[in-house]
């Protein structure tokens, strides 16, 4: 849930990418890390193991727009892909505004996939919240390997809600930008409508 | 974990000799405070009257159990090897014998001394308790020595490795030695990747579809490698759509051999055994009518496009295009 200081005159929007292991959340992290403006965004946290598997979270900090009087900043979260990190997946989710699903598009992966998607849908049900109600796309990610599993294909298994999908390739920033883009104009959308920010 | 034969006589000394240190270890923690004890001069009288009904009973009591349990957790470290943490138990099991003589001491207004050499009302139940615990300790490590010594430790728990059991024992495996260590098998595929995920529900054909798909005969080997003379490798196996299509919103597709052959090969034995196909061997056979869903979109998705969203430029935005705070939705 987005939280608005009246202060600062600031709104903070929590963004989460979520995904089965090494399916490139970090990376989409990094990539955004290295290619936006040092001005539009703080320092990167990354708590990963000596595998550079995350560990816990990764997380940047970004401004993006303003909307009235107000400055919309956005925090991207990453989550541990491994399995056995359920808890801190489930922590990190907790008041998410918008979530990244990143789906490794490689055919081997696809189980890891859905595993993935439905412990995402199982999560939010814990926090009596149903995906369909918050603001996510996909993101098909590492289209420029062999043996991908077709677009179509993914949406069919990964997009139940019929959400928007980006391809991206994620270590060549192609698709990264356009996801976090999309996602902010959905949450931006659904963070006015809800609190109707303009007339802050 | 197995031992060869030509090496038994070397790993039994080896290991007799661990159970020994060990044994006496756990006799010197048993036996710190029976001779602390002694060096106070403490005698078994008890003396009923002073202690009797009163709060230093209770609280000697009390302490008396916290001590067992100290010593109980000791007895336990050392069953796992953890000498350390056992000795350090040892040591917070004296400080609270210590502690409750300082305390009896203290209520009773005697000397420490005279305090160490009494003993309260409970002292038959303390002893009994300590007795117990005795017993604990010493049939802790002696149950791991036995395992060690008839080389079954590794093949019940192949977690309790010898390094974990004795913290003295080598690290690494001495290729120099006449030991072999021989892992367990390679568990194949079989027991582990090739069962269903939880709550998998086997399931029942559709009705009214027809026509199969071909899968390579090498992934139903791969589970069941035993059907590799009634199965020709270089043949791809048809399975029947009608077991298909009720699946096809996993990634994965689960039958059992049954369903697989189920009026052609029917090994007994096979029968139950679970055949994994993943979704690349079968998604382009499938029409793609089967795979059409009209969901429609979430509501937030048809919500009113918010003028400053034109803006949003995350491709490296400058503070100075952004949008200017009077401009107001």
């Amino acid at each position: 849930m987005a939280s608005i200081n009246y202060a600062s005159k600031e709104i903070y929007c929590k963004l989460v990418y979520y995904g089965p292991g090494l399916c490139g959340k970090t990376t989409n992290l990094q990539t955004l890390f290295s290619s936006l403006d040092s001005s539009e965004h703080g320092d990167m946290v990354s708590l990963a193991t000596p595998g550079e598997r995350t560990l816990y979270f990764d997380f940047l900090p970004i401004n993006v727009m303003t909307i009235g009087s107000f400055t919309v900043r956005f925090a991207l979260y990453t989550v541990p892909g491994q399995t056995q990190y359920n808890a801190t997946r489930k922590l990190v989710l907790r008041g998410a505004d918008g979530i990244v699903f990143v789906a490794d598009s490689q055919w081997d992966i696809m189980q890891e996939n859905q595993d993935s998607y439905n412990n995402l849908n199982l999560n939010l049900s814990e926090y009596r919240l149903n995906l369909r109600d918050v603001p996510h796309v996909l993101q098909l990610n590492k289209r420029d390997l062999p043996d991908i599993a077709p677009v179509w294909y993914m949406n069919y298994l990964l997009n139940a809600n019929n959400v928007p999908a980006i391809e991206s390739v994620a270590v060549a920033n192609q698709g990264v930008m356009e996801t976090l883009q999309t996602l902010c104009k959905f949450v931006i959308r659904d963070l006015v409508h809800r609190y109707n920010v303009g007339a802050l | 974990m197995t031992v060869t034969d030509d090496s038994k006589t070397a790993k039994s000394s080896t290991t007799v000799a661990q159970g020994i240190i060990l044994v006496i270890l756990s006799l010197c923690a048993i036996l710190l405070p029976v001779v602390i004890r002694k060096i106070f001069n403490l005698t078994d009288s008890t003396d009923g009257a002073e202690f009797s009904g009163s709060v230093s009973a209770l609280l000697s009591m009390a302490l008396y159990v916290i001590e067992a349990f100290l010593y109980l957790i000791c007895g336990w470290s050392m069953s796992q090897g953890k000498f350390k943490i056992a000795s350090i138990y040892v040591i917070y099991g004296m400080l609270s014998r210590i502690f409750l003589s300082i305390i009896t001491a203290l209520i009773l207004n005697q000397t420490i001394i005279d305090s160490l050499t009494k003993s309260s009302s409970y002292y038959w139940l303390y002893r009994i308790i300590e007795i117990s615990i005795t017993v604990i300790i010493l049939l802790l490590p002696v149950t791991a020595i036995v395992r060690i010594i008839y080389h079954t430790e590794n093949v019940k728990d192949n977690k309790n490795k010898v390094e974990q059991q004795f913290s003295f024992a080598t690290k690494k495996i001495n290729t120099d030695a006449n030991i072999r260590v021989f892992r367990p098998e390679e568990v194949s595929d079989t027991s582990t990747h090739l069962t269903p995920p939880e709550g998998f529900s086997q399931v029942m054909p559709a009705v009214g579809i027809t026509g199969t798909i071909s899968v390579p005969s090498t992934l139903i080997l791969e589970a069941v490698p035993e059907a590799k003379d009634i199965i020709a490798t270089d043949n791809d196996l048809p399975i029947e759509l009608q077991y298909v299509i009720p699946q096809i919103s996993n990634a994965t597709l689960w039958f059992t051999w049954q369903q697989l052959f189920r009026s052609e090969v029917v090994a007994a034995k096979f029968q139950d055994r679970w055949v994994k196909i993943p979704a690349k061997y079968y998604v382009f056979q499938i029409p793609r009518e089967y795979y059409v869903s009209s969901i429609e979109s979430p509501v937030w998705m048809t919500r009113e496009a918010v003028p400053q969203e034109n803006d949003l430029n995350i491709r490296g935005v400058k503070k100075s295009e952004m949008i200017k705070p009077e401009n107001e939705i």
